[in-house]
Parts: structure tokens; C-alpha cells; sequence
């Protein structure tokens, strides 16, 4: 399963999920961590405490026990009168009845014995099974320097020693000051101790067990290491030289503390070559600590195995949401998918493609069935557009047919009377659409009289267009070689509304030229005005006489016009195609400047006046469409 | 420890070694080879140390395992010192040729009579020492005036009672046991300590530098040089290419031992181990850093030299407090062997 292959929705939700659940597991692992560790550093903190505790009862009921000792004897050689062996005898009793003791020694002050004795000292100590007596004090052996002495004698008060070997045992000794008082003075007569052999603490310490490997280790006040499982360490190592031989100035630090105080617990990454905890605790007696040490990682080792275990769970569960999520994200990216390219097809245009299938009810489900509506809508929409475009095609072939036969009515063979040296014809006519409602004709009414129109039916395309096909038909039929304009307008306007349901109209502008003697008869149904161009004289509008627009109303009467034109005038008339020509700023073309280009046109042919009006149109409409058709018929009188 | 890479390396060096002991024992039975290594005759002579063993004598321990005595033709065995074993008495009776001896013991020694001469002057600035806990207040030696001073016994006491002479103060001197326990336990006010030994005992035992003040006798115009070589004068009329050598050989071995100092400690705590005392390695390190910091004290080249100014200044004091009646002539105290 490939599942980047689905980058998306499959992605995000994998990661999404993967994610979310990876930092809820965390949180509640480090939660579970945090709290089981503090409570098993409790737990296991008071566990310790108590065994601490008995440790320490234990060594202190024993050192109580030999400190009552001397101060018995104390009494003994307050007294005067006993000779050194007696003393002895007695130290050597008192040593059969307390097996913990290894050796009791009474010394005297100088001269305090007898008055000419500088040194006087006994010493009863075991040896082997027996017990040994001896006396001492010399020259070479002066104890008044000796730290079990001098210390009980400077201190003026009862004192432990440092550890020291005596015959490869380890001892201590307890120095008790004896004092008499002598005339209201009180001074020092002499130190008893006792020497209890180190073996039976360590056989305390050690037996003392904290988890797996949890030791416990004795340290003088000095720090001197008195009982440790590392026999190496006893007396030749301080808890300072170790800390120094590691450049450790924190286990500096906790060694002092731990003799600056009375108990307490710390943690250290090194101590005796472990990351490790330590409690310790006074001795009260000597001011000795007593240690326990156990390796953190035994502390922690049941937390460890119930963090990976919870690891292990986590991990499998993260995996199985994550392959969930991908199998939940791929039913819906598959069908969603397929859909994705059934769309790219259906937008290729293949309407025929197939919706792929999805089973089940939910959004998916209706959106596939979304989809199948679609396409069919689609499908149907384009067999309408299919349909539709085929009609409009057929009307705008039939459009343009029309539009051929429209300009077929219309004479375009100029000249049209090449014979007639006395008259000259062009006319021109753009449509706006296919087929326009613009028209002009002309055509000899006899001989020598020329009737010709301009017209412009109202509205556009094919109903304007056949409504000028009647109108040009209707003045081809109703005009004959005795009318005159007016007469033939009224005949066509009577035909006209005759039936005009559709309350069409047309603008006429109808003149009739004798080419003979130059006369212009005209008539006008509401038409622009038609220029003159005089030979000599420049061009104008001409006067129009008044005539309503025909095909609008019934038996209307016109009046004609007349003017006589000298031989080289010109008759130029136009639709409103070409004074409304609009620009792309909604401005007409107006007849002002119509006026102007005819006049700079000067003496130009009339199929040259025609090209520079059109030529000015484009110029000026620029690009604006044309909106409606454009006629033009220019007639020059030559006379004969 | 040792790496376990290096154990694999060994047994590589180990097969190296055995094929060329083969080969140059071979050669060595092939006659034109035969040559002898060392002088045929070696000297048989020993030499008697103040102390137990300690970092104190590395460089006479560092010598004779690393065969210097041997190089310069003396077969050597050093006696261990300590309470019971007075170097000058070991010299006088000749159990043994050489001693090593303060300056102020051998001084006393030829102004009683006793003829021996300094060879070589090893330790050139004294290293004894007062040190007071900081929270007691007392900032300067005259502030112990009518404190509680520990003192060493015997020629320990020279200097600590001249200064508290010359300083015109009294304090009450307790006599000093070889530990300053006493004075950890509040006992006494000051303590007499060596730079090289109790002064690291004491902070070996949790208090550190800063809590406490240190009085130098050197620093207090008693710069009493300490251990030198003495042997008796007429060992050096007879044997004076011996004496020395036997300086040569220290020195040499002092050198050796000040640029290895780890494998000198080891040399130092097998033999303290054989003898039985507690052996703290980094008690040896310090020790053994501040004897060659006090025989280099005035210069490396100066190791060995006995300076007429050291030695008037510390023959004067003895005379002053009564404990010579005569000066010995320098010239005839001190042969320099250099």
C-alpha cells in the first residue's frame, strides 16, 4: 500500500492521527513517569530511612554499651592505692565480661601515678583467645601524644578516635578524661579507653542491604571511608580523595554536607563509581555517618519496565490508528479519485463515460450520484445546444441567402446607363446586418425622365428587409411616366398601410431628374435632406418640402419640389446610416461634417465621392460597430 | 583499569619480547657479543630515609626501580625511616652510608661533633607550615598570641618558637600528634602542618582551602631548607666517587619521577603497601607535586646546591636559641657534588 502515492487526504489524515496520538502518548507517559518516580523515590525513600534507622540504633546501642565501660573504671582510679598490676587485673576482668571490646588501657598525667613517675600506663587487649597485659609509657613512647590521649585531654570531654590499625585490626578508641578535684581545683589524673575492634560495625553496615545492590559504608568524622565492600577503600581513601580523584567538587560538596549534617539524601552521577543515591545519618556517639548507597537505576528499574512496557502498547497503537487511518482515508480517496477522473474525462468531452460505482449511502455515495446527474444534465444540455446551433445555422444560411437576393434587387452595375452621356449614377449600400431595410432604385420613367429613391424602412434584418423588398416593388409597379413624386409617394403610402399590421414604416426621399432640360421634380416622405452640389457654387442641403413618413397613415398628401440643376451638378442623397454613424464615444457623425467631406471631395467622380464618404465613416466610427446600414446615391447632371 | 584492548595488545608484545629474548640471548652465548652491561663491581651501599615510605622519597624509591643506582654503579637498599629509626643515629652506627636529614638536624648534628657533611641539598624552601581555621578569627601569626598552638615535637618546634620569639607572642603549645585530628575537632587553635602532607590531610578531610588561613615559617625570614643527603666524612674520603653518583642517580631519579609523577606513585604506594601504611593515591600525587615544587623552588638547576644564605640563616637561628654552641664552617658542612 502505497500511500504517499494518495498524497492528501490520506497524508494528512495518516500524520494527523500519528501525530496527535504520538503526543497524547507522550504526555501521558511522562505524566505516569514523573508521578510513579516521585512516589517510588518516596516509598523507597522511607523504606531506606527505616533500615537506616535500625542501622544506626544498632551500632549506637552497641557504642553506648562499651562508653558506660571506662566511666566505671573512671571511678576505679580515682582512688589511689592500686599498684599497675592491680589496675591491670582489673581492665583484664572487665575485658573477659564484654566480648565486644577489644582492648581497655588506664594512662596517667605525669607524675599523677606516683609522684616520680613521668609515665605510667596499663593495657589489657586481647591476643589470639587469651588476653594480654602490658604496661606503657616511655621516652620512645610518649602517649600524652597520642590522639586517643591528647584528644580526651584537650577536648576535656569523652572521645571516639579516628580509626586507626593496631596488629592489622581496625580500632577505635574511647578516651574518657578522669578529673579530681584538689583543693576547690579540678584537674586531669589520667584517660581510660577502650578499644573496640571495627570488624562487628562492618558486619552491621554490610549486612545492611537496599534493593539489588544497595550497600551501606561507614565514614569517620573525617570522612575517612571505616567499613565499605571495597576493602581497598577502608582507611586509605577520605570520601574527599575520592571526590578529588574524580575532580568531583560536587561529591566535595555532598561529603561535606553529609558531615556538616545530621541526615538527609542526595543524588549523585558518581559516587563510588555509580550513579547513585545516598542517605546518610549521624551516629551520635562518635559523629561517624553511616551510608547507604544504592544504584539509581535499580530505584528506577520497575518504572523502566512499566515505561517500556506502556512504550511498547503505545507503539503498536499508534501503528494500528495509523494503518486504520490510511484504510479509512483510501475508502474515501479511491472512489473520490476514480471520480476525479471520470470528471477530467467528462471535461474532455466524453459524455459517455462511466460513473464509477460506490456502494453505501454516505457523501461519497452522493457525490458519484451527484456526478451522474451532472453528466446526463450535461449530456442533454449539449444535444439541445447541438440542436439549437444546427437551426441558427440553417437561418443564417438562409440569412445570407436573403441578403443575396436583397442586394440582388438592388442595381450595382455602374454606370447603369453607359449610353446616356446626359447622367451619371452610383449608389453604394452597406448593410448593418445580413439583410438591412436600406434601399435606393432608379429606373427611366420615359425617355428622358429618371425617377430614382432613396428609402429607409424602419427596424432591421429580415422584417425591414421585406418590408423594402414590397415598398421597391411598390414603387417599381405604382410609378408610371406621368407621375409626378408626390403622386407616386401617395400611392405607395395607400398600398403600403393597406395591411401594415406590423405598423412598419418607411423614409422616402423620391425625385424625378429630366435629363433633357435638367429639371428635378422631387418629393419627400420624412427622409434626411439630400445634398446639392453645384458646379460653381459648393454644396448644401437642399429645401425640403414637407411629407410625412409613408406606411404610417392613410391618404396623406405630399407636395413636391423643384429645382433646376446645371449641367455638372450633383444630387447626393444617404440614409440616416450615415449622419447617426456612431463612435466608440456615442457621438454622430452629424451632417455638418457629411457636408464637409462632399465639399473637399471636390470634383471627384461620384464613385470617388462615395469612397471618400465611406473612407471618412470608417475613420470616424473607429472600430465602433455599425449599427445600421449605410446607402448612398450620387446622380451628376452633364446635360446633353 | 586497564582497557581490554590493551590486554590483546600485550600478548602481541608479549610474543615480540619472547622472540627477541631468544635471539639476543643467542647472540649474547655467541663469544664476540658477549658484552657486559653493567660495571662488574657494583657498589653495596644503603641509604636510611626519614619516614615511612611516601611521596615524600619518591624520587630515591623512582631511582632504584628504574635502575639509576645501578647505571652509576651502586647497588642500593633503601631503609624505611620512622619513629624508631633516627636517619644521624643509622649513619653514626653505618647501618647505613647515606641519610636523608633536614638541614636544621644535620647542623645540630656536626655542632655536637658528629661528622657528617650534606652532599646535596634536595628541598630548598621550607614547607612547614601553621594553619588556622578562617572562623577563628585569627588573620596574621601575632594573633596567636595566647591561642592554642599545636607543634611538632623535636626539630619541628625550631621554627615555630623562634617565630613566636621574633613575634614576641605566647601562645599555648600543645605537643602535636602525627594527625591534625585534634585540631579538626575544634582541640586546638592552629596546627602545625607540612605543606606536602597534613595540610592535604586536612583537606582530605572536607575543609576546604578558602576556610582557612596558612602561615609559611618560609614567607616569615625562617626559610629553613629542608631534606638533604649527609653522609659521614669519612665515607667521602674513601668514596667520594660514590657519594657522587648517589647524588647523580637522585636527581636523576627526582627528574624521572617529576615527569611520570602516575608511574612514580604507583612505584611509591607498592612500597607503602609492602611496609603496611594507608596509601592514598591522591595524597601521594599531592605530596609528591609539592616536593618538586619545594627542591624547584629556586630553579631546577638549583636542586642539590646547598646555599651559603640558607645555611648561615638557619645555623644562626639555631645558635640564637641555644641549641648549637658552634657554627660549623660552611665549607666544610657542604661538598657539592654538582
Amino acid at each position: 500500500m502505497n500511500i504517499f502515492h494518495s498524497k492528501g487526504i490520506a497524508l494528512r489524515l495518516f500524520l494527523s492521527f500519528s501525530l496527535s496520538s504520538v503526543l497524547i502518548f507522550v504526555t501521558i507517559m511522562l505524566s505516569n513517569y514523573f508521578y510513579s518516580k516521585d512516589k517510588t523515590e518516596r516509598q523507597i525513600g522511607n523504606h531506606v530511612r527505616s533500615i537506616i534507622t535500625s542501622s544506626v540504633n544498632k551500632v549506637e546501642s552497641v557504642l553506648n554499651g562499651v562508653e558506660k565501660i571506662p566511666e566505671n573504671l573512671a571511678n576505679v582510679i580515682e582512688n589511689k592505692g592500686f599498684t599497675l598490676q592491680e589496675l591491670g587485673d582489673l581492665l583484664c576482668s572487665t575485658l573477659r565480661l564484654n566480648d565486644e571490646i577489644y582492648g581497655l588501657s588506664i594512662a596517667f598525667e605525669p607524675y599523677q601515678f606516683k609522684k616520680d613517675l613521668l609515665y605510667a600506663g596499663i593495657y589489657c587487649y586481647r591476643e589470639g583467645r587469651g588476653f594480654r597485659l602490658k604496661s606503657f609509657g616511655s621516652d620512645n613512647d610518649r602517649y600524652f601524644y597520642q590522639d586517643w590521649y591528647q584528644m580526651a585531654r584537650e577536648m576535656q570531654s569523652p572521645q571516639w578516635s579516628e580509626p586507626y590499625y593496631e596488629e592489622k585490626t581496625l580500632l577505635s578508641t574511647y578516651s574518657v578524661p578522669v578529673y579530681k578535684t584538689r583543693g576547690g581545683k579540678r584537674h586531669l589524673i589520667g584517660i581510660v579507653a577502650v578499644d573496640i575492634s571495627l570488624e562487628w560495625f562492618s558486619d552491621i553496615v554490610l549486612s545492611t542491604k537496599v534493593l539489588k545492590t544497595g550497600y551501606g559504608a561507614l565514614i569517620s568524622q573525617n570522612g575517612t571511608i571505616v567499613t565499605h565492600p571495597d576493602r581497598g577503600l577502608i582507611m586509605n581513601e577520605t570520601f574527599f580523595t575520592i571526590a578529588e580523584a574524580n575532580k568531583d567538587n560536587a561529591m566535595r560538596e555532598i561529603g561535606r554536607e553529609v558531615l556538616r549534617k545530621e541526615s538527609g539524601i542526595v543524588r549523585h552521577h558518581n559516587l563510588f563509581g555509580m550513579d547513585a543515591y545516598l542517605y546518610y545519618t549521624r551516629i551520635p556517639s562518635n559523629d561517624w555517618r553511616l551510608l547507604m548507597l544504592f544504584p539509581a537505576k535499580e530505584m528506577f528499574q520497575d518504572i523502566r519496565d512499566l515505561n517500556v512496557n506502556v512504550a511498547v502498547l503505545g507503539i503498536v497503537g499508534i501503528i494500528l490508528l495509523a494503518i486504520t487511518s490510511v484504510v479509512i482515508a483510501k475508502g474515501i480517496t479511491k472512489p473520490l479519485r476514480r471520480l476525479s477522473t471520470t470528471a477530467e474525462e467528462i471535461g474532455r468531452g466524453n459524455l459517455d463515460a462511466a460513473i464509477p460505482e460506490v456502494t453505501g449511502r454516505d457523501e461519497v455515495a452522493m457525490l458519484a450520484s451527484s456526478f451522474g446527474t451532472m453528466r446526463d444534465s450535461l449530456r442533454q444540455y449539449i444535444s439541445k445546444l447541438t440542436e439549437t446551433t444546427a437551426a441558427k445555422q440553417r437561418i443564417e444560411s438562409e440569412l445570407s441567402i436573403a441578403h443575396d437576393i436583397q442586394m440582388n434587387m438592388l442595381k450595382k452595375i455602374f454606370p447603369p446607363f453607359p449610353d446616356r452621356k446626359e447622367i451619371d449614377v452610383f449608389a453604394l449600400l452597406e448593410p448593418a446586418k445580413e439583410v438591412g431595410g436600406d434601399f435606393y432604385d432608379f429606373f427611366f420613367l420615359d425617355e428622358d425622365r429618371l425617377l430614382f429613391i432613396v428609402a429607409d424602412v424602419s427596424g432591421k434584418g429580415v422584417p425591414a428587409s421585406l418590408f423594402m423588398s414590397v415598398t421597391m416593388t411598390l414603387f417599381k409597379a405604382k410609378s408610371s411616366a406621368d407621375m409626378s413624386p408626390d403622386v407616386i409617394l401617395s400611392m405607395v403610402n395607400n398600398e403600403l398601410c393597406d395591411g401594415n399590421d406590423s405598423s412598419m414604416f418607411v423614409t422616402v426621399f423620391c425625385g424625378i431628374l429630366n435629363c433633357c432640360t435638367g429639371e428635378l421634380i422631387y418629393a419627400n416622405g420624412g427622409h434626411m435632406p439630400p445634398v446639392i452640389v453645384r458646379r460653381d457654387q459648393g454644396a448644401q442641403f437642399i429645401d425640403m418640402p414637407d411629407g410625412l413618413i409613408i406606411g404610417v397613415m392613410k391618404d396623406v398628401g405630399y407636395s413636391c419640389e423643384r429645382i433646376a440643376l446645371l449641367p455638372g451638378d450633383r444630387i447626393l442623397c444617404y440614409t440616416d446610416g450615415v449622419t447617426e454613424a456612431m463612435n466608440g464615444n456615442r457621438e454622430f457623425y452629424g451632417s455638418e461634417r457629411l457636408l464637409e467631406v462632399i465639399k473637399k471631395a471636390g470634383q471627384e467622380d461620384l464613385q470617388g465621392i462615395a469612397a471618400l464618404i465611406m473612407e471618412d465613416l470608417v475613420f470616424f466610427a473607429d472600430n465602433a460597430p455599425q449599427s445600421d446600414d449605410i446607402t448612398l446615391l450620387c446622380i451628376e447632371y452633364r446635360g446633353r | 583499569m586497564q582497557p581490554i584492548h590493551s590486554v590483546r595488545c600485550n600478548k602481541i608484545w608479549l610474543g615480540c619480547y619472547t622472540f627477541l629474548l631468544i635471539i639476543s640471548s643467542a647472540l649474547l652465548f655467541y663469544p664476540p657479543f658477549a658484552v657486559a652491561k653493567e660495571p662488574i663491581t657494583l657498589h653495596k651501599t644503603r641509604l636510611i630515609l626519614q619516614w615511612l615510605p611516601q611521596g615524600q622519597f619518591a624520587g630515591y624509591y623512582v631511582a632504584l626501580e628504574k635502575g639509576f643506582y645501578r647505571k652509576h654503579g651502586i647497588d642500593l637498599e633503601i631503609l624505611d625511616g620512622g619513629p624508631d629509626a633516627p636517619p644521624s643515629e643509622y649513619l653514626r652506627s653505618g647501618k647505613a652510608d647515606f641519610a636523608t636529614m633536614w638541614l636544621s638536624t644535620a647542623i645540630q648534628k656536626r655542632s655536637e661533633g658528629m661528622q657528617l657533611i650534606n652532599i646535596a641539598q634536595m628541598i630548598q624552601r621550607s614547607s612547614l607550615m601553621l594553619v588556622v581555621k578562617k572562623a577563628s578569627g585569627i588573620k596574621t601569626p601575632s594573633d596567636l598570641h595566647l591561642k592554642k598552638v599545636s607543634i611538632f615535637d623535636g626539630d619541628f618546634s625550631i621554627q615555630p618558637k623562634a617565630l613566636f620569639k621574633k613575634l614576641n607572642i605566647n601562645p599555648r603549645i600543645i605537643t602535636q600528634s602525627p594527625t591534625p585530628n585534634l585540631f579538626l575537632r575544634g582541640g586546638v587553635d592552629a596546627v602545625s602542618a607540612m605543606w606536602y602532607n597534613e595540610y592535604n590531610t586536612i583537606f582530605n578531610a572536607g575543609i576546604n582551602e578558602e576556610e582557612l588561613n596558612t602561615f609559611f615559617y618560609s614567607d616569615h625570614a625562617l626559610n629553613f631548607p629542608e631534606d638533604g643527603i649527609y653522609i659521614m666524612k669519612d665515607f667521602y674520603r674513601d668514596y667520594a666517587h660514590v657519594a657522587c653518583a648517589f647524588v647523580r642517580a637522585s636527581i636523576e631519579g627526582w627528574e624521572y619521577a617529576l615527569s611520570r609523577p602516575e608511574e612514580s606513585i604507583d612505584i611509591v604506594i607498592k612500597r607503602m603497601k609492602r611496609v603496611g601504611v594507608p596509601a592514598n593515591r591522591v595524597h601521594q600525587r599531592w605530596m609528591l607535586m609539592r616536593i618538586g615544587d619545594l627542591m624547584r623552588s629556586k630553579g631546577k638547576d638549583a636542586v642539590g646546591v646547598l646555599y651559603q644564605g640558607d645555611y648561615n640563616l638557619v645555623a644562626k637561628e639555631l645558635y640564637n636559641i641555644g641549641l648549637i654552641k658552634n657554627i660549623p664552617a660552611f665549607e666544610d658542612f657542604h661538598i657539592s657534588c654538582k
